[in-house]
């Protein structure tokens, strides 16, 4: 086939999934969006009853929200990891991945900044988090770990939005080709008056490659913020210098398995086989499997320390985490975090996409756990015996999470059906080189 | 569009807006009084006027803060010689009894049907008049039971049953010392129960009564304790289960239930009687061998020896008896033999007081109300009146069968449902808003003065009597008639000394005494398990129950706080495989009490204990030698029912091994790593606030905690948020095992650090380090992540999960020099920082710094043993500054860096439980 057509083939078939939709699709986004309406529903009763709707109390001060926030944080790194960082290291593998790993990135960051909100006492006052002048010459607490979050989470946004958009732009402009009516329009606007002459070419790749840079170190810094929030406190399980490039690790992890959860089903409804080949879902595995096994290592020294400094504090968490009233998610987070991905080994089965799609799934909520056990054990069992408790998750925490997953999948199915998935461009220039 | 006409709708749209909005808010007019409510006192300052607390019989002295005419604080009298400026748990929450909301408004008189109808005071008070015309001319006889009265109530209730043909019933008290007032009675000739000091005292024996709990007046029991330890004088105390004044005493010794009556007997023989007992007396008493003495309290011969030794060697001892320990089967006999050890010991008349005794003329014991019951049931009674009586369960058959007689009338505040067989109901006022006197100790006179008119259409029970008297004086009235001579500062002053005919009473070799030791035998050794049937520090016989506040303060041994439970020892528990929650029966002849179970540490195997209103509708034999009620019950049965139970226990763990919190262990992480920080060290500005906590005084009696939720309007959150742990105080006991096996009961609140961990967390300054030294939270700030309270590690931060309301009129009880808090924000402990501002601008007005001592938090101004201490560090001469720099002192969890503001003075060492 020569190039032109192949161009145009690549163009119908990523188009076509900017097509009408179905009424699968139609069913889809109802459960997704009756899910995010849920979820807001339930915040809207806390906000007017109050935070006592939820199950945290003294001593656990934080709980599903937190979990839930670095969750989505955690999610959104991949995208930019699979986006950015893959791009620079010229692995050519990403792109295929690259565009939905990048909306994922900005969805998972959209839904994980909501979190912040939703776990304030007064979120009404959540403008006291912003560095604005006023009268009284009051600032944030620069200090504060939160307050690193507000600037590293909006800074992740907004640099991932740009880069997103940017490399959307000739693909925009594809996509104008294709529709008709008011869509056009729109994609018109959108595309900036993209020509694809000899110049914008070259403006639009220094562009990308300085954006992509730029969004590199965000994916090691923008964790190991969010890891902070914890590392930077007193609490024993919480205060260790591995956080960060752990939490980082940890991030990646989830986030490539989340690009398998999403995708995979994608590119069987959407007809992308061609594009998005099991080689790709192979190394993207092993991208996996190897911040499984850095995460693995994470747990591993942390259990070791603890017990090698004889710290009493130190020693009681770690043996609450393992055998106390949480242990059963301890486990589980273990096997499903630990122990599963090391099937990946195996080549059959690291070229299954159905088995890649469910250990995807065990990823997903291993790492879901992880999070939880980490805040909650080390909340629950501290310094002074007397004000030990447990903490049990309300009906209001779980359907704020459940909301959280139906804003990210509604939003997600959104993008499939207003943005192509693919990057043309990039698939384009793939099929140049080979 | 053009550019003319988009200027036209956008000068229109925004005229429309702009003028549709409201420029001027509603006017609010501050008027200011023309006429002020009484001379002196000025809106935003605090008007005070003494009284007494009318909380518990024991008449503590009491100073009612007023702001803007409503009662909003009590304190203790300083210049009361019972309670020199304390008050107890009780005394501090009795202000949330006159706001109660489900207070008897007006009298309620029972119709036909059953149901209760507000009814007149004037038709209340003419159907009493009828009913005692009917009961006289039906030729029955008509009663009146009160509690326990002092003062000039009593005279007039006497003056009221002579007029009126009713017979005076003696005073219902479940805890009426029947025991002791007897031995007395034998041995002395008088039934008074003396009262005790430790003047010049250097060894306090106490043999089960609690002290520091609730035996008579517990503010006066601890703060003469403090007082005479401060100065040396040890205190042992012997008990067959575990209380405050066990955990609080210097040492303390576990015998067997029922080994008192053996250890009396053995000490008496023993220890070279300083003043003597008639032969014929000491022949009589029981003589048991060392080896059978030894069994009988589980005593080794080494402790035993210990204990021999302290009594001889220490000059002036004193020995006091009471509670589990007289209210057993033997009680009598022990009383006796608690009372010849008194004398022996020299402690007659001059540390037991019998001029200056406690009031208890006509206080009865539990056999006498059984002839009460026998004339109610006949139907030989018409007319009763019941007044001020608690506890009224524990007696067989006695709530039922008040609506045995013709017409009872019952006076009360709230509405109890034993009430519900009586024919009227009353409502009292409260003590706040009556005029009166009490006199629990002869010789005391302390004043009833009203702080508040009544809030409902209540009344005094002397203007009831008065009135059915026909006497038209108001009971001010008859008061002050009986107040002559006495000048009117003693009302200022709130009490009175009065001169007493001296009582110095000598043994009498009594043959009714003798009688008793041939017919009684020693109690048996072994018994089995025991249940003991406690007071609580908490509700005394039950009677505090209804105030709320003192259901939300979690008893300080079990830290439970609401629910009724059973305490047993861990051994106990871990036999029956019982964990807290689980349900146990116990059985003893025909009782049967199924509750849930918490484990006690400190409590020695073998032994339960149960509260005294957790005994619903359990009723307890009366020892018929004593009347007193049998709390000792020995050979229960204890077997599990497979039932939970969920009440809120508000302690994780009470094991702190190694944590570097109980200020007395070895082997705990003290290490300080160094410079915590990079950061410069805080400077103070004059003043840096500090608190010293002497653990050695302190009774763990959560006085401060009361005192704390009142002054700083903290919330009652209530059962269901408890279960969430979600409790609000500020203050809290934390109970911790001891190596020794006894419990260290530790006041904690927020430690004010110096390099505050939760300081650098919050990320909008809701919390940070003021000039003086104090961790400032700044309520209208905070937008509740909850940062601060992760990263403390006394986790001493309380949220507002609700908005949180307080029901009227408890909404009068709230100090206004502290805001209410709403949802989502943090609070904590301020050291009162409103005291501090009040006390600093004072002293600013009169162009000086504070003075050492002028400044008390509400902890430290209530705490009855005076263990907290409050000042500035910067003063070189401030008692603060001693005790932190004393070799005693330390702080909790220092190893963290966090250099808190609050110093811990470990107990005195010297030999503690061992049993």
């Amino acid at each position: 086939m020569n190039r032109k057509a192949y161009y145009d083939q690549v163009e119908t078939d990523v188009m076509a999934a900017v097509s009408r939709p179905s009424r699968f699709y139609f069913l889809a986004l109802l459960v997704s969006a009756s899910m995010f309406a849920l979820g807001m529903a339930c915040w809207g009763y806390q906000l007017l009853t109050g935070l006592g709707v939820a199950g945290i109390r003294n001593p656990v001060g934080w709980g599903v929200y937190i979990t839930d926030f670095v969750f989505w944080v955690g999610i959104a790194h991949s995208g930019t990891l699979i986006s950015a960082v893959l791009f620079i290291f010229r692995a050519r593998f990403r792109s295929s991945f690259n565009r939905s790993a990048e909306a994922m990135t900005l969805i998972a960051v959209m839904t994980a900044g909501l979190f912040p909100l939703i776990h304030l006492g007064r979120a009404w006052r959540f403008y006291y988090l912003l560095p604005y002048p006023n009268q009284r010459l009051l600032w944030v607490n620069f200090r504060s770990p939160l307050i690193w979050d507000v600037f590293a989470v909006s800074t992740y946004f907004t640099v991932s939005l740009i880069f997103f958009y940017v490399g959307l732009i000739p693909d925009l402009a594809a996509a104008r080709r294709h529709l008709k009516g008011i869509f056009k329009w729109v994609y018109r606007v959108l595309s900036l008056g993209w020509q694809g002459t000899q110049k914008q070419w070259k403006h639009y790749n220094q562009l990308y490659l300085f954006l992509a840079a730029f969004a590199t170190p965000l994916v090691i810094s923008v964790h190991s913020v969010v890891s902070w929030d914890f590392a930077m406190s007193i609490v024993p399980g919480w205060h260790t210098t591995i956080f960060a490039p752990y939490f980082v690790a940890g991030a990646i992890y989830s986030g490539t398995a989340m690009v398998f959860t999403l995708v995979i089903p994608m590119r069987k409804i959407l007809g992308l086989e061609k594009y998005i080949t099991v080689d790709h879902f192979e190394k993207l595995a092993k991208v996996m499997l190897f911040t499984s096994l850095i995460v693995t290592y994470a747990y591993v020294i942390e259990i070791v320390l603890a017990f090698y400094s004889g710290n009493i504090f130190e020693t009681t968490h770690f043996s609450y985490r393992m055998a106390g009233d949480y242990w059963p998610l301890w486990a589980m987070m273990i096997l499903c975090n630990s122990i599963l991905p090391m099937t990946v080994f195996v080549k059959s089965l690291r070229r299954n996409l159905i088995y890649l799609f469910i250990l995807s799934l065990f990823v997903n909520v291993g790492m879901w756990l992880e999070r939880f056990v980490i805040i909650v054990t080390a909340l629950s069992k501290d310094y002074d015996p007397y004000s030990w408790g447990t903490y049990r998750p309300s009906l209001v925490e779980a359907g704020i999470t459940v909301g959280s997953f139906g804003l990210f999948f509604t939003l997600f199915l959104v993008f499939v059906k207003v943005l192509p998935v693919l990057s043309i461009t990039e698939v384009k220039e793939q099929a140049h080189e080979s | 569009m053009k550019r003319r006409d988009f200027l036209k709708l956008i000068g229109i749209g925004s005229g429309t807006v702009i003028s549709a909005c409201k420029w001027n808010s509603p006017e609010k007019k501050l008027i200011s009084y023309l006429v002020p409510p009484e001379e002196g006192i000025i809106p935003g300052e605090p008007y005070y006027v003494r009284s007494t607390c009318t909380e518990c019989p024991a008449a503590c002295g009491m100073v009612v803060k007023l702001r803007e005419g409503n009662p909003v604080k009590l304190e203790g009298n300083p210049d009361h010689p019972l309670n020199r400026g304390a008050l107890c748990i009780r005394g501090q929450a009795s202000l949330t009894r006159l706001y109660h909301p489900d207070r008897v408004k007006q009298p309620l008189l029972k119709s036909k049907d059953g149901s209760f109808a507000p009814v007149s005071w004037d038709t209340a008070l003419s159907q009493i008049r009828d009913a005692l015309k009917e009961s006289k001319a039906a030729g029955k006889e008509s009663v009146y039971m009160a509690g326990r009265t002092t003062g000039s109530l009593a005279t007039l209730i006497d003056e009221f049953c002579a007029s009126s043909s009713v017979t005076r019933e003696k005073e219902f008290e479940f805890y009426n010392h029947g025991a002791l007032r007897k031995a007395y009675n034998l041995l002395f000739g008088t039934s008074s129960l003396p009262s005790f000091n430790f003047d010049g005292a250097d060894l306090c024996l106490s043999i089960g009564a609690d002290l520091a709990g609730a035996f008579l007046n517990p503010v006066h029991a601890t703060r003469i304790l403090a007082d005479a330890r401060e100065k040396g004088m040890t205190w042992i105390h012997i008990e067959p289960h575990l209380t405050l004044s066990g955990v609080s005493s210097d040492r303390r010794f576990v015998i067997h239930p029922e080994g008192e009556a053996h250890l009396l007997a053995y000490l008496l023989r023993q220890l070279p009687a300083r003043r003597p007992i008639p032969a014929r007396l000491m022949e009589s008493l029981p003589n048991p061998g060392r080896e059978s003495v030894l069994e009988a309290t589980g005593l080794t011969s080494a402790r035993m020896e210990d204990l021999i030794q302290s009594i001889t060697s220490s000059t002036r001892p004193v020995v006091l008896c009471g509670d589990v320990s007289l209210s057993g089967s033997a009680g009598l006999m022990t009383a006796l033999l608690a009372v010849l050890l008194q004398w022996s010991l020299g402690n007659i008349p001059d540390s037991l007081d019998f001029t200056h005794d406690e009031v208890m003329d006509s206080v009865g014991t539990l056999k006498d109300v059984q002839s009460l019951i026998t004339r109610l049931n006949d139907g030989r009674i018409g007319t009763t009146f019941l007044s001020r009586l608690h506890a009224l369960h524990t007696v067989e058959n006695l709530e039922s069968s008040f609506s045995k007689s013709d017409f009872s009338i019952v006076m009360t505040d709230l509405f109890q449902p034993w009430m519900k067989g009586c024919s009227l109901v009353l409502p009292l006022s409260h003590g706040l808003e009556s005029w009166g006197d009490a006199s629990s100790r002869r010789g005391i006179r302390s004043v009833v003065q009203p702080a508040i008119k009544p809030l409902y259409g209540t009344r005094t029970e002397g203007d009831i009597l008065l009135a059915l008297m026909g006497d038209g004086r108001t009971y001010q009235q008859y008061l002050i008639d009986h107040w002559t001579g006495f000048g009117s500062e003693w009302i200022d002053r709130g009490v009175r000394e009065e001169s007493v005919p001296s009582k110095k009473p000598s043994l009498q070799a009594s043959s009714a005494a003798e009688a008793v030791f041939k017919k009684e035998i020693l109690p048996k050794s072994e018994g089995g398990a025991a249940l003991y049937v406690t007071s609580g520090i908490r509700t005394f016989d039950g009677r505090s129950r209804d105030l709320t506040l003192l259901q939300e303060i979690p008893d300080p041994l079990s830290s439970v706080s609401y629910g009724d439970y059973l305490s047993g020892s861990p051994e106990d528990l871990k036999e029956l495989g019982v964990k807290d929650g689980d349900e146990v029966e116990i059985g003893w002849r025909s009782l049967s009490i199924q509750l849930p179970v918490r484990q006690q540490a400190g409590l020695p195997g073998g032994r339960w204990m149960i509260s005294l209103d957790a005994m619903r509708n359990a009723h307890l034999p009366v020892v018929d030698t004593t009347g007193e009620c049998l709390t000792c019950l020995r050979g229960i049965s204890t077997k599990r029912t497979g039932r939970t139970v969920t009440f809120p226990i508000l302690s994780g763990s009470t094991d702190a091994k190694g944590r570097g919190i109980v200020p007395h262990e070895d082997g705990a992480e003290h290490h300080h790593h160094g410079d915590a920080t990079l950061y410069p060290d805080h400077e103070h500005d004059t003043y840096r606030w500090s608190l010293a906590i002497d653990l050695d005084l302190c009774t763990g009696c959560s006085a401060c905690v009361a005192a704390c939720y009142l002054e700083n309007n903290v919330a009652i959150t209530g059962y269901e948020e408890h279960l969430k742990g979600r409790e609000m105080s500020w203050i809290r006991i934390s109970p911790y095992e001891r190596e020794d096996g006894g419990l260290e009961l530790m006041p904690v609140m927020c430690q004010q650090c110096d390099k505050a961990p939760c300081e650098p967390v919050c990320p909008v300054f809701a919390t940070f380090h003021n000039p003086e030294g104090l961790n400032a939270q700044v309520y209208n700030r905070c937008v509740g992540t909850r940062y601060c309270a992760n990263n403390c590690p006394y986790k001493v931060r309380r949220f507002n999960w609700f908005d949180h309301t307080w029901e009227s009129p408890l909404d009068q009880m709230l100090n206004p020099d502290v805001s209410k808090r709403p949802k989502g924000v943090m609070e904590k402990c301020t050291f009162c920082i409103q005291r501090i501002r009040y006390a600093k601008d004072r002293a600013k007005d009169e162009g000086r710094e504070v003075r050492d001592g002028e400044i008390i938090p509400a902890c430290a101004q209530t705490c009855p043993a005076r263990a907290i201490t409050f000042g500035s560090m910067m003063d070189e001469g401030s008692r603060v500054k001693a005790l932190a720099e004393d070799s005693r002192a330390s702080r909790i969890l220092e190893q963290l860096g966090t250099e808190p503001a609050v110093y811990y003075l470990k107990k005195e060492e010297g030999g503690r439980h061992e049993s």
